[in-house]
C-alpha cells in the first residue's frame, strides 16, 4: 500500500507539473512574486534601414535600473493593471523613482502612466519574447509610413 | 422502538456492507493532446484577409487550420463493480495550432495561431476486463479560445504590440459539450495506457453575437477581429455586425499514462 501511495505522489506531482505549464494562469504573479524587484539588465536599441530588412545601427544599455512589480492593483484594477515603479540611475548614480502601471498577460506587457502618476520610462504596449519566474525579455517596435520596420527595443529582465 | 434500533444498526454497518459491495477507483493521467479547430467564422476572416492584401501577398492564408497540439491532465473516481465503472473526472487540456502564415512581398508576414484551452468535466462508463479497459463519457467544457494574431517582421522579430492593426490575443470562452470514448491497456500494475478521444460541439448557436472575440487588454482600442477588412479599415470604430465570433468545434483526443488504484484490483 505504501507503495502505491508513493506511486500516487509521484503521479500528483506530474500531474501539477502540467498544470503548472499553463501559461495563462500565471500572469502578474510571475512579476510581483517575492520582493517583486527586476534588475534592467540590458536595453537593446537598434534601427533599421528602409524596408526594414537589416539593422544598420544599435547600442546598448546596461543596469540602468530596476523595475519593481507591486501586488497592488491600481485604479484600473477591473482591467487587471498593477503598480509599478522605476528606479532609474542617472549619470552619477543617483536614483529617481517613477510610478506607473502594469497590465501583464504573459504575452504582453503594457507599461502606462497612472492617473495621477509620473512619465514612467518604457511607456508602450510589449510584446513578451521570453517569460519565465527569473528572466524576462520584452521588445516593442516602431514603423515608418509604409508599415516596415524602423527600430526594435529589446529590454532583458532579470529577478533580484 | 424495536424497527428504530435495527435501522440505526443497519445504517451503522452500512460501509462496511458497501464496501463489500462495491468497488471504487481512483485515477490520474496525463499526456500528449490534441484537436482539430474546426469554425465556419474564422475562414470568413482569413478569406477577408487575402482577399484585401491580394495584390501585396506572396502566400495568403490557408483556409483551414492545422491540428492543435499540447498536453492534457485528467484525475476520475470511479464506484461500480469490479466489470465495470461509473466515473467523474476533471481535467485540463491546452493545445494551440502551429500558425497560419500570410507572407507579403515584403518580407513580412501575419501569424494567426489558435490555442484552446478547456476546463473538462468528464462523466461515463468504464468496463473493467482484464487488462483492458474502455468507456464511454460526456464532457461539459468551459473553453477558452484564444486566437493569436502577430506581426512578423523580416529579420524574424514577432510583435503583438501596437504597430500594426490586428495585432492582439482575441480570446471568447464558452460552455460546450462532448461527446466520446477511452480505452486503456495496463502495462504494469496500477498503470495503463490510455487513448481518449471525444467530439467537442458547438454550442449556443443561435447568438453568435454574444461570443465575438475580443482582445482584453484594456488600451486596445480596436479589439475585434472583422468579416469585412475593407469595412475595418474604413471604420474601424464600427464592429457592429463586422466581428467574427467563436464557433471553434471538433474532434479532440489525448493519449497518455493513467495510474489507477482501485479496492477490487487483483
Amino acid at each position: 500500500m505504501k507503495k502505491n501511495i508513493r506511486i500516487l505522489i509521484s503521479s500528483l506531482i506530474i500531474a501539477a507539473a502540467f498544470i503548472g505549464c499553463d501559461k495563462g494562469d500565471m500572469k502578474i504573479k510571475k512579476l510581483n512574486h517575492g520582493n517583486g524587484i527586476w534588475t534592467i539588465e540590458s536595453v537593446h536599441y537598434q534601427y533599421y534601414n528602409l524596408g526594414g530588412s537589416s539593422v544598420i545601427s544599435d547600442s546598448t544599455i546596461s543596469n540602468p535600473g530596476e523595475l519593481i512589480f507591486f501586488k497592488n492593483a491600481t485604479l484600473d484594477a477591473l482591467y487587471d493593471y498593477y503598480l509599478l515603479v522605476a528606479n532609474m540611475k542617472d549619470i552619477n548614480g543617483n536614483v529617481s523613482a517613477y510610478r506607473g502601471e502594469i497590465f501583464f498577460d504573459n504575452e504582453r506587457a503594457h507599461i502606462t502612466t497612472t492617473v495621477d502618476g509620473d512619465a514612467i520610462p518604457y511607456q508602450g504596449l510589449w510584446t513578451v519574447e521570453k517569460s519565465n519566474r527569473l528572466k524576462q525579455v520584452w521588445s516593442i517596435f516602431s514603423v515608418r509610413t509604409d508599415g516596415s520596420l524602423y527600430s526594435k527595443t529589446t529590454l532583458s529582465l532579470k529577478k533580484k | 422502538m424495536r424497527k428504530f434500533r435495527n435501522l440505526i444498526i443497519l445504517v451503522a454497518f452500512l460501509p462496511f456492507q458497501i464496501k463489500a459491495q462495491l468497488a471504487f477507483s481512483f485515477s490520474a493521467d496525463a499526456g500528449y493532446a490534441g484537436s482539430t479547430v474546426k469554425s465556419a467564422e474564422l475562414p470568413i476572416f482569413l478569406a477577408s484577409y487575402n482577399g484585401y492584401n491580394g495584390s501585396t501577398m506572396s502566400t495568403p492564408f490557408k483556409m483551414e487550420q492545422s491540428a492543435a497540439r499540447g498536453k492534457y491532465v485528467n484525475f476520475a473516481v470511479g464506484i461500480g463493480s469490479s466489470k465495470g465503472k461509473f466515473f467523474l473526472g476533471f481535467g485540463r487540456y491546452l493545445v494551440r495550432t502551429p500558425a497560419n502564415e500570410a507572407k507579403f512581398n515584403s518580407g513580412e508576414a501575419r501569424d494567426i495561431s489558435v490555442e484552446l484551452k478547456d476546463a473538462s468535466t468528464e462523466m461515463g462508463y468504464r468496463f473493467d476486463a482484464g487488462r483492458l479497459t474502455g468507456g464511454l463519457q460526456m464532457d461539459l467544457i468551459l473553453r477558452t479560445v484564444s486566437i493569436y494574431s502577430e506581426y512578423v517582421f523580416p529579420d524574424g522579430s514577432r510583435s503583438l504590440s501596437a504597430d500594426h492593426m490586428l495585432n492582439g490575443v482575441y480570446t471568447n470562452f464558452r460552455l460546450q459539450i462532448g461527446l466520446g470514448a477511452n480505452l486503456g491497456y495496463k502495462i504494469l500494475p496500477h498503470l495503463y495506457v490510455i487513448g481518449k478521444c471525444d467530439y467537442v460541439f458547438q454550442t449556443d448557436k443561435s447568438h453568435p453575437e454574444y461570443h465575438d472575440f475580443q482582445d482584453l487588454q484594456m488600451f486596445r482600442d480596436v479589439d475585434y477581429l472583422p468579416r469585412d477588412m475593407a469595412g475595418y479599415v474604413a471604420n474601424s470604430w464600427n464592429s457592429v455586425g463586422n466581428s467574427i465570433s467563436n464557433d471553434i468545434h471538433g474532434l479532440r483526443f489525448g493519449i497518455g499514462l493513467q495510474f489507477m488504484i482501485s479496492n477490487n484490483e487483483e
